[in-house]
């Protein structure tokens, strides 16, 4: 019975406790009241007799209505008192069908959020818990369906009866529910909802959203709004439950980034630290903790002020010494988002960085100039240059190459371009400076190849002097416009560069546009000599940077070797071109790990340490030969005949190193380390009003938004607000009729018509 | 006694009734010119008879003119009757008890009698009186002497009301009784068969008597402001009924209404004065209101 009950009425008890006796009251005081007569000796007894005899229906009629609208409004109060749970989208309870809550819970990195004790994810668990065992309460009539945002195709229940044999499933589940690390929205999340209940358009659903309700999701305009509008207008019921009060002041790191790329052992290593503060206070003494391999250097970076929503950048310099895979992190002290104050950057660090510099005159010494200016000592800038001739090209695999420097080379043999195409096709740099023994005629039609080979120009027929008319002019040989190369020399004070003496230099054929905007192909010119002829100019091939300088390598042109800029501009040319696939690739949260092996070079198995809460564990995948079919044109090129195997690791939720490590046929592994980072998205915790929310969503009424902290309406809800309201509308009703009935049975002295009958 | 029978006939209301006056509403055979027309034109003393004087006769009534003739004492008698003679038929059933104000209808119906013989006997008019119920109580003859009215006030206070009324038999016996045409004034409020009602006005105006029907009603008979459930218990043995008042009430008053009109059609059909008084009103308002419209209503045709 109470069950039964409980169905319908969330207070049940008081039914249970005499709430049902008090309907019989007005039944008692009617009773009691035809007891309780007054004795009257009348006269006129005829009369009365008479309308009595007329009136008798009319009057017990009247008196049943009267006793049953009294009864009745007896009723709707005790149904008010007890909540009762029928509301009139529930009506179609009485047609079998049931209610299906579909809860959303948002665990996007910000749902990390804690303040005091709480966090704002085991918040949001805490209203399933509740919402579920309301429910078990009334077993038989609700369904639940549980989805994380990050992962909304797999529900984590999907349609499940509510009752109590259910709880302990449920509760073993919720145990282990885990917020995750990726930045995601609940678009994906609603919109996969939408597609799970567009066939059971019969029942009665409710949607519950619980989350953070941050303002850069949320907005009038944003593509969360419309999705929960688009949700609302399918007849979906949608509750946004939202779990954070107040927003929560934050510190993030932004980001970590360095020229790994030509990190060497031994050479310290310029890295960058981004720092915001997403919070409206000013926050100061800000120390950040440097760990290279899980262990704290000594040294800390100190933030003395960083002004609300300011960002701030500092680069350091950090020395390691032994070479290979490196992890790198940077750490904030604790605030209310733990988790975006830590940043990874892996590290493959070199003995040296091999550059090769192929020198077309075999007794010239211009190449030597440029090993020098990269590496007079190895250790300082962790360069190792060889200087060779072109031969090298083509007998040699250049893989292991940072960069190719090819100077004064006349010309190359077919198959060694195709050596150096393959080369900068697949990340390498080169670096073109012609000479006396240049060949245009060969550059142009098998290096230029009308802006689409390896060199950038089309030449004149020959080098030409940089004329100087007036020897007094002040004005530089060289400038630049803005590029990562040239911006050391960027500025006022740059005596070195303007000290520069061009004497001869390639010019670019007469019928070579000039200018990049109107030719547009991709090759930008850098620098230019005073006459306005190119100087510098980068162009790409594949993934690989080219940059070609327009005069002599070595001192045969210019003496420009003989100033300290030179070595500077080497340098900064190295680092630009080095091997642009070694550098940073930033990787976020829930990213897979996709691999693509050359079957006749590696093992099939691949083994991916990744970082844990508890520690790193070890998976071990199996490689497998690629699908050919759904490989789309582009992609699908012969790969010069080769198979390919691939394997992808998900699990890439927590941020930090993914080691992968793979073994060759020489059962040599080679190792490569993933930096896996939050996505900045998450860590501005400014949260949209209510106020905004409901202005948003005001003109629909089937977007309820719950405050946090409240959770009276989880009793409600099954009841629904719009019950207690049609409640209260039947009792004021049943009121209203009560009361004009018995004014209608009730005796009014003004009649007037009453006393025309005694005088007339 | 005198105290009780004082009751009916107030100083303040004597002072207020005063100067009312009844007239006759139609010719009455009077020889008192001025208040009443007579059916006689003009002055004569109406001489009824001789006697044979006795002892005890005033002296002074001897007709010496027959004794000179006779030599016998004959004493002259004239018509002590006046022009008007009324005849008050007050009801002294038991519905007469109900009151719900400061009187019952009984108190308001003696005190109208008394006011009405306290009136004609000021202005010399015989004034007689019979009480009844389902039985003529109480008998007074018509007189016109000014101490009369002791007489009728007594006879009012003696009578306390008791039993069912039985009209018709009532007015029967007085229409039987009144030979001379006059003024019968019927105050009641006539709970009671209402053909024997009829048939008895009907008779009493076929004799010739000019009929005046005071209906004194209580304000809870005629407004019915009963409230909360109640036990009716009927007088004159008309049975008893539990009831909510409210639900009754507009066939009630209906009930009253059509009543009402019945008997107020049926007196303007014959030329009989019909009044509701209630118990509440003031006697002279309503006695002044009626008896100064009274003759303005139907004039009458001298014959």
């Amino acid at each position: 019975m109470s069950n039964w009950l409980a169905q319908y009425f969330v207070n049940s008890s008081y039914i249970m406790t005499g709430g049902a006796a008090l309907v019989a009251v007005p039944v008692i005081i009617h009773l009691i009241n035809r007891m309780r007569f007054r004795r009257v000796r009348f006269a006129a007894m005829e009369f009365l007799l008479q309308s009595q005899q007329e009136n008798r229906r009319q009057i017990l009629l009247e008196q049943l209505l009267l006793l049953l609208l009294r009864v009745l409004l007896v009723i709707g109060l005790i149904a008010l008192i007890s909540r009762f749970i029928l509301d009139s989208t529930q009506m179609s309870m009485f047609r079998g069908t049931q209610l299906h809550h579909v809860i959303l819970i948002d665990d996007s990195v910000s749902m990390r959020d804690r303040w005091g004790e709480q966090q704002a994810f085991q918040e949001g668990l805490k209203i399933v818990r509740k919402l579920v065992n309301e429910g078990a309460q009334r077993p038989g009539t609700q369904k639940l369906t549980l989805l994380k945002v990050s992962d909304p195709q797999q529900p984590i229940f999907t349609q499940r009866d509510l009752s109590q044999s259910f709880l302990n499933e449920f509760e073993a589940k919720i145990e282990n529910l885990r917020c995750s690390y990726q930045a995601v929205t609940v678009v994906e999340g609603l919109q996969s909802i939408g597609k799970l209940l567009e066939q059971e358009r019969g029942s009665i659903r409710f949607v519950h959203l619980i989350s953070d309700f941050r303002n850069s999701d949320w907005g009038e305009e944003s593509a969360t709004s419309k999705a929960v509008q688009s949700l609302a207008e399918t007849g979906i019921t949608i509750n946004l439950i939202r779990v954070v009060e107040n927003r929560h002041g934050n510190l993030g790191i932004t980001s970590l980034k360095g020229d790994i790329q030509v990190a060497a052992s031994g050479v310290p290593l310029r890295l960058n630290v981004g720092l915001k503060n997403y919070s409206q206070e000013v926050v100061r003494n800000i120390r950040l903790s440097l760990l290279v391999d899980g262990e704290r250097l000594p040294l800390s970076l100190v933030f003395e002020q960083i002004e609300a929503n300011e960002e701030v950048n500092r680069d350091f310099d950090i020395l390691l010494e032994k070479p290979g895979w490196h992890q790198i992190e940077v750490a904030l002290p604790e605030d209310s988002l733990v988790e975006d104050n830590r940043r990874y950057l892996a590290v493959n660090l070199e003995e040296a960085n091999p550059v090769l510099i192929v020198d077309g005159n075999p007794s010239g010494s211009e190449g030597e100039f440029i090993a020098d200016a990269l590496a007079a000592d190895p250790q300082l800038t962790g360069f190792a240059p060889i200087v060779s001739d072109t031969e090298f090209l083509r007998k040699q695999s250049l893989d292991r190459f940072q960069t190719i420097y090819l100077v004064n080379v006349p010309e190359l043999s077919a198959d060694a371009i195709e050596a150096v195409e393959e080369f900068v096709k697949n990340g390498g740099g080169l670096a073109w400076y012609p000479g006396s023994l240049t060949k245009p005629a060969f550059y142009n039609d098998k290096l230029y190849q009308k802006g689409k080979g390896l060199f950038p120009v089309k030449l004149a027929v020959a080098s030409k002097l940089l004329s100087n008319p007036n020897v007094t002019s002040t004005k530089p040989d060289l400038s630049f416009s803005n590029h990562p190369v040239t911006e050391i020399f960027q500025g006022q004070d740059n005596p070195f560069i303007e000290g520069v003496r061009i004497r001869r230099y390639f010019p670019v054929a007469d019928d070579w546009n000039k200018d990049d905007q109107s030719r547009n192909d991709g090759t930008r010119t850098i620098g230019k000599l005073k006459n306005n002829n190119p100087f510098l100019l980068e162009h790409h091939f594949g993934k690989g940077r080219i940059l070609t300088v327009l005069t002599s390598a070595g001192p045969s042109w210019h003496q420009w070797t003989s100033n300290p800029s030179y070595v500077v501009f080497q340098l900064e040319m190295q680092k630009y071109l080095a091997r642009n696939d070694l550098s940073v690739v930033k990787h976020l949260v829930g990213e897979p790990i996709e691999l693509k092996l050359d079957a006749s070079e590696y093992e099939s198995s691949v083994q991916i340490t990744s970082p844990s809460a508890t520690g790193e564990f070890v998976t071990r995948l199996t490689a497998t030969p690629q699908k050919k079919s759904k490989k789309s044109p582009q992609n699908n090129e012969p790969e010069n005949g080769k198979v390919y195997l691939e394997a992808e690791y998900r699990d890439t939720e927590i941020p930090g190193i993914y080691q992968i490590q793979l073994s060759d046929f020489n059962k040599i592994t080679i190792d490569d380390w993933l930096a896996y980072n939050l996505s900045n998205a998450e860590s501005d915790l400014e949260l949209i009003s209510s106020q905004k929310l409901r202005e948003d969503f005001g003109k629909n009424s089937s977007i309820h938004i719950q405050e946090p902290g409240q959770y009276q309406w989880i009793q409600g809800k099954a009841a629904g607000q719009e019950m207690r309201w049609t409640l209260i509308i039947f009792l004021l009703t049943v009121l209203v009729l009560e009361q004009l009935l018995a004014y209608r049975l009730s005796y009014h002295s003004s009649s007037s018509s009453v006393r025309k009958l005694a005088i007339r | 006694m005198t105290q009780d029978y004082r009751k009916f006939l107030l100083p303040e209301e004597i002072s207020r009734i005063s100067r009312l006056e009844i007239r006759a509403r139609q010719i009455v055979e009077g020889f008192l010119s001025g208040l009443h027309r007579s059916p006689y034109f003009g002055q004569s003393i109406e001489f009824v008879q001789h006697r044979e004087y006795v002892q005890g006769d005033d002296i002074r009534h001897i007709d010496w003119k027959v004794w000179s003739k006779t030599d016998r004492y004959y004493i002259k008698q004239y018509e002590e009757e006046t022009n008007l003679k009324t005849t008050l038929l007050v009801d002294l059933s038991e519905s007469m008890l109900f009151g719900t104000g400061a009187m019952t209808k009984y108190d308001y119906a003696c005190t109208i009698a008394a006011a009405l013989s306290y009136l004609l006997l000021k202005q010399q008019d015989a004034v007689g009186l019979t009480s009844f119920d389902s039985e003529i109580r109480a008998r007074v003859p018509a007189l016109s002497r000014r101490n009369h009215l002791h007489a009728i006030l007594s006879s009012l206070a003696s009578e306390k009301p008791a039993k069912k009324t039985d009209i018709f038999e009532i007015l029967r016996r007085v229409a039987n009784d009144q030979t001379r045409r006059g003024l019968i004034v019927l105050v009641s409020d006539l709970f009671t068969d209402r053909e024997g009602l009829f048939r008895g006005l009907k008779m009493l105006r076929y004799r010739g008597h000019d009929v005046l029907l005071l209906h004194i009603l209580d304000d809870e008979e005629l407004d019915f402001g009963f409230t909360g459930i109640t036990k009716f218990e009927g007088m004159e043995e008309t049975g008893e009924l539990v009831c909510d008042p409210n639900s009754l009430r507009a066939g009630y008053l209906k009930a009253m209404g059509e009543f009402l009109a019945e008997i107020r059609k049926y007196c303007s059909g014959h030329l009989i004065d019909y009044q509701v008084i209630r118990t509440s009103e003031h006697l002279d308002a309503a006695l002044a209101y009626y008896l100064n419209h009274r003759l303005g209503m139907h004039q009458s045709v001298r014959h």
